[in-house]
């Protein structure tokens, strides 16, 4: 296992973002964190040792999926094999007990593709120089990091899955760790992040400051991708926060900028007719948390409030090149019948090439948000209840706080298979496979660079034997064979997750649509255009008996039209509606076994009463049980069904002209099913073998209808369904050291 | 060059100003003759309708030329021309047509007389040389007609070029930069204007016969002039 939280480097400021990371990420992996922490003892106690260690996880294993479907086209596969060897390497070099450099290796052996294989590349996935120095005062990351301010201005929303069983959990986490993402809200981010404690001074507990410059990615690929990972056009991030601490309770400001590079950014000259948008987004926020603990401390519970008001500025413009048609006048000589010569002037048009900027967008917004707590340990039950409203702005905006790393709406397993009726392969690109698989599963893929895994969206890097400007332009001959055995090893996923931060403009508007993400807050308590109460409770009996609780109604206020009369937009209210439940209960534990026989369950169920008429219901059960010696027991159940009562409408085109086919879904229902078991075997001290089989059904109900031609004449229409059954098949040795 | 771009973006914005305002202090319509008209202006000086219509046409044919691969304007051209000059009702209309050729309908009837060189002696000699120009000033009069008042694609070519918008800046910015200072008559002469003393009998005319060396010893004529019945250019005293 790879350890990529970093407990000593990022102290988390305050109370209030200790309270959001544990509402929104830690409770879903509780198992893993006690898996884990005996590991991180482990690890703790190695860390005051100086000079060069080397830890790491080594995993090799198959996956092999089994998929059946009345939908597939007759000859087309159903099989899918992985074979891997994954090693992933961490160098941690201490130079002296303050600092570390921490550096991440992945090295993995695809036994699917060895044959094409020349040399295999390490992928290095995590460099950073982290410290803790001026006897003890500051904290400073260099290079990769994780950073979490506060839930309105940098912070990650996870989706949350109530007693989720050990063996979802544990595949989650995988899955995120492929993509370098953790289950904690604090953001992937790559820079320099400086902080500050004075600790006590005076009558002040602790006075914090903190300062994060980051570079992020930028999601558009505006030029060329010419290799499978690498992209000028980025964006920067200036962060700041300071805060007061006293009598347990906090005062901080938060300050943070988002802003593309402008000009430089593009790797190369705007084309006539192309435009390139620029974003810059601004939040300033205040939270406060007041708690009772440090001022009462006789009493067995604690209350207080917490809470944030930001203020969010978003702004838009863009450079575009054009050409603007320009009249002057030229005094030209003219000749009259006669031979005479004179002047006249003649109108002349010239063709002016310029580059312009423009604004698009100047928006502010606000949010708000406040939570009463009572939380506290009475003979043994330890509980959290809060509850609080919030209030945000349809123009807020807080880029670095929205963006949620599970966006699924990809096929993971059998993406090789074929559809007999295209709806079905169009209805799978855009829409996706089962959340469930995507929230569960991931592959990894090396395989040889090559014409078909290389992209390029510009025309000069299309290999063609004829003139770009030809209407019937081929693929060269050549296409294939020049791409392919270069020798170079492209790393590939098939992942349901992103540590992609969008920018408004370039939010998918699926991510807010898919219930799967999150039907109230798909990004978090940033999500704008949101008013109502949040409420949750969080209960652990002396870790024998956990509930859960959580309950949300939230209204969007959506435009539906305009009145004819006054022309004043006419708003309809959207009611958001979830409930959530969860119980786990450790039999071992409660009939004193000396060991652990986890039984858990939830019920969650999110609606909306108007605009899509969204609901989801999910159903999760599982159990995780040490059954005899080394040999645990891992299940899990999941349920989850999706419905679109006024449809979720989804559109594809491919082909010009007379090959023009446009394909047009309305989604009404999505069941989705997981059953997995396995046994996980315990060969020696951090040493596992894992068995796992898992069975995954897809069900959706879809309306399509299909035109083909420059004319869209229609061809095909209907209702359709469409279920895939998977039944895959997974098994794995795993060793850290 | 660049001193030229920098004039007429000074026009254009006086275009803009013309459009947009007729306030004294525009300094383009203050130049005018309170009494100019360019309607009129136009009616007396047709060669620059003339110019208009002419860039017109070769501006239709560039723009058709470059939208079009090269063989189809080939094509087209050539296609035009053969029945362009096949219809000689047509090429008469034109040549002599006030604001297009400008010619009288005599002058054509002569370009087919022939000319004989009286000092040749050689009768033999003398009719074939006559017959040869003869041939060379009508083809050189056809092929003018076929190059400058012709849309290639367009049967009917009169009419189109007859409705060619007219630029009435560009007319009477014309009499600003050329016709004023060259002497152009820009109204017609009323009562005892017609008896004003005509301008060929003006020393500036002389003076301004003989090309100038220099722009800046070009002499420019200050008067103004109207044009009478007959079309002598007069002075406005």
């Amino acid at each position: 296992m790879m350890f990529n939280k970093k407990i000593s480097a990022f102290g988390l400021t305050s109370a209030i973002l200790l309270s959001a990371a544990t509402a929104f990420a830690a409770d879903n992996s509780e198992v893993v964190t006690q898996q884990k922490s005996l590991l991180e003892k482990l690890d703790s106690l190695n860390a005051a040792v100086l000079g060069l260690k080397i830890n790491g996880t080594a995993k090799a294993g198959v996956l092999s999926s089994f998929s059946s479907s009345d939908n597939y086209a007759e000859e087309g596969p159903t099989q899918e094999n992985q074979a891997f060897t994954d090693v992933n390497l961490r160098f941690t070099a201490r130079p002296s007990s303050e600092t570390m450099i921490d550096v991440q290796l992945r090295l993995h052996k695809d036994w699917q593709n060895s044959y094409d294989e020349n040399n295999n590349p390490i992928i290095g996935h995590w460099f950073s120089y982290d410290g803790t120095i001026l006897d003890k005062h500051v904290n400073f990351n260099l290079g990769y990091m994780r950073v979490g301010y506060t839930p309105l201005t940098i912070f990650t929303p996870q989706t949350e899955i109530l007693q989720e069983p050990e063996i979802f959990s544990e595949k989650r986490r995988e899955a995120l760790e492929k993509r370098n993402l953790d289950t904690t809200s604090r953001r992937l981010l790559q820079g320099l992040n400086i902080e500050y404690n004075s600790r006590k001074l005076g009558a002040v507990d602790n006075v914090a400051a903190q300062l994060t410059g980051a570079r992020l990615r930028n999601t558009a690929k505006k030029v060329d991708q010419v290799f499978f990972d690498f992209d000028f056009s980025d964006r920067y991030l200036l962060g700041a926060r300071a805060g007061v601490e006293a009598y347990g309770s906090n005062l901080n400001v938060n300050f943070v900028n988002v802003f593309d590079r402008k000009q430089s950014r593009r790797s190369r000259a705007i084309e006539l007719g192309d435009t390139v948008y620029y974003e810059k987004n601004t939040v300033f926020s205040v939270d406060a948390n007041l708690d009772s603990k440090k001022l009462l401390p006789t009493l067995p519970v604690s209350f207080g409030v917490n809470g944030e008001f930001a203020m969010s500025k978003w702004e838009a413009d863009y450079d575009f090149r054009s050409s603007v048609k320009k009249a002057s006048y030229n005094a030209t000589q003219g000749v009259d019948k006669d031979g005479n010569v004179f002047v006249y002037l003649k109108p002349v048009m010239t063709n002016n090439t310029s580059f312009t900027n423009e604004d698009l967008a100047n928006e502010d917004g606000k949010s708000f948000y406040a939570n009463l707590f009572v939380k506290g340990d009475i003979s043994d039950v330890d509980f959290n209840v809060s509850a609080g409203y919030l209030k945000t702005d349809s123009k807020f905006w807080s880029e670095l706080a929205s963006s949620p790393v599970y966006e699924g709406r990809s096929v993971i397993t059998n993406s090789n298979a074929l559809y007999r009726n295209p709806a079905d392969s169009a209805l799978l690109s855009v829409y996706g496979a089962s959340s469930l698989e995507n929230l569960y599963f991931n592959v990894y893929n090396s395989t040889t660079l090559q014409a078909t895994n290389l992209m390029s969206t510009n025309a000069s890097n299309v290999l063609s034997e004829k003139n770009a400007s030809d209407v019937d332009r081929t693929e060269s001959q050549y296409l294939y064979s020049r791409l392919n055995n270069n020798y170079k090893n492209g790393h590939f996923y098939r992942n349901g997750y992103t540590g992609n931060i969008d920018k408004k403009l370039e939010v998918n508007p699926l991510a807010l649509l898919d219930p799967s993400v999150s039907l109230a807050l798909p990004f978090g308590l940033a999500t704008p255009n949101r008013k109502g109460v949040t409420a949750k409770a969080d209960v652990n009996w002396a870790d024998k008996v956990f509930f859960n609780a959580r309950f949300n109604m939230l209204t969007e206020s959506v435009a539906v039209g305009v009145d004819p009369l006054t022309n004043a937009a006419v708003n309809e209210d959207n009611k958001y509606t979830e409930i959530a439940a969860g119980l786990g209960v450790d039999i071992g534990a409660l009939v004193n076994l000396d060991r652990q026989i986890l039984v858990q369950g939830s019920f969650s169920q999110a609606k909306e009463n108007a605009y899509l008429k969204r609901s989801a219901t999910r159903i999760v059960g599982g159990v995780t049980a040490d059954i005899w010696g080394p040999i645990s027991l891992l299940a899990g159940f999941q349920q989850y069904e999706k419905k679109f009562d006024n449809g979720l409408f989804l559109s594809t085109e491919s082909g010009i002209d007379d090959t023009k086919m446009g394909i047009a879904l309305s989604v009404t229902k999505a069941s989705e099913r997981l059953v997995m078991g396995g046994l996980r075997v315990k060969l020696a001290p951090l040493s596992y073998l894992s068995v796992q089989y898992g069975l995954l059904t897809n069900d959706l109900d879809y309306m399509y209808s299909i035109t083909m031609g420059a004319e869209d004449t229609p061809v095909a229409a209907g209702a359709n369904k469409l279920s895939i059954s998977k039944n895959v098949i997974m098994a794995d040795v795993t060793v850290n050291f | 060059m660049k001193k030229l771009q920098h004039y007429f973006m000074v026009l254009l914005a006086g275009a803009l100003g013309a459009c947009s305002s007729m306030s004294v202090t525009d300094p383009i319509a203050e130049a005018l003759p309170a009494d100019f008209n360019v309607a009129t202006y136009l009616e007396l000086h047709p060669e620059l309708h003339m110019v208009q219509i002419k860039d017109y046409a070769a501006d239709y044919n560039s723009q058709l030329k470059a939208s079009v691969p090269d063989s189809v304007y080939k094509k087209s051209k050539s296609d035009d021309e053969l029945l362009y000059t096949a219809d000689t009702t047509k090429m008469i209309a034109i040549y002599t047509h006030p604001l297009l050729g400008g010619h009288s309908a005599a002058d054509w009837t002569n370009l087919f007389v022939l000319k004989p060189d009286t000092a040749e002696t050689d009768i033999a000699k003398r009719d074939s040389l006559a017959i040869v120009k003869r041939d060379k000033a009508v083809n050189s009069a056809i092929n003018e007609l076929k190059s400058t008042f012709n849309l290639i694609g367009v049967a009917d070519d009169i009419s189109v070029l007859l409705q060619t918008p007219i630029d009435e800046f560009a007319v009477s910015q014309q009499f600003l930069v050329f016709g004023k200072s060259h002497g152009w008559a820009y109204r017609r002469c009323v009562g005892a204007e017609e008896a004003s003393i005509p301008r060929d009998s003006l020393p500036i005319v002389k003076i301004q016969s003989n090309k100038a060396a220099s722009y800046s010893e070009f002499v420019e004529d200050t008067n103004l002039y109207c044009s009478d019945a007959a079309g002598v250019v007069r002075l406005i005293q």
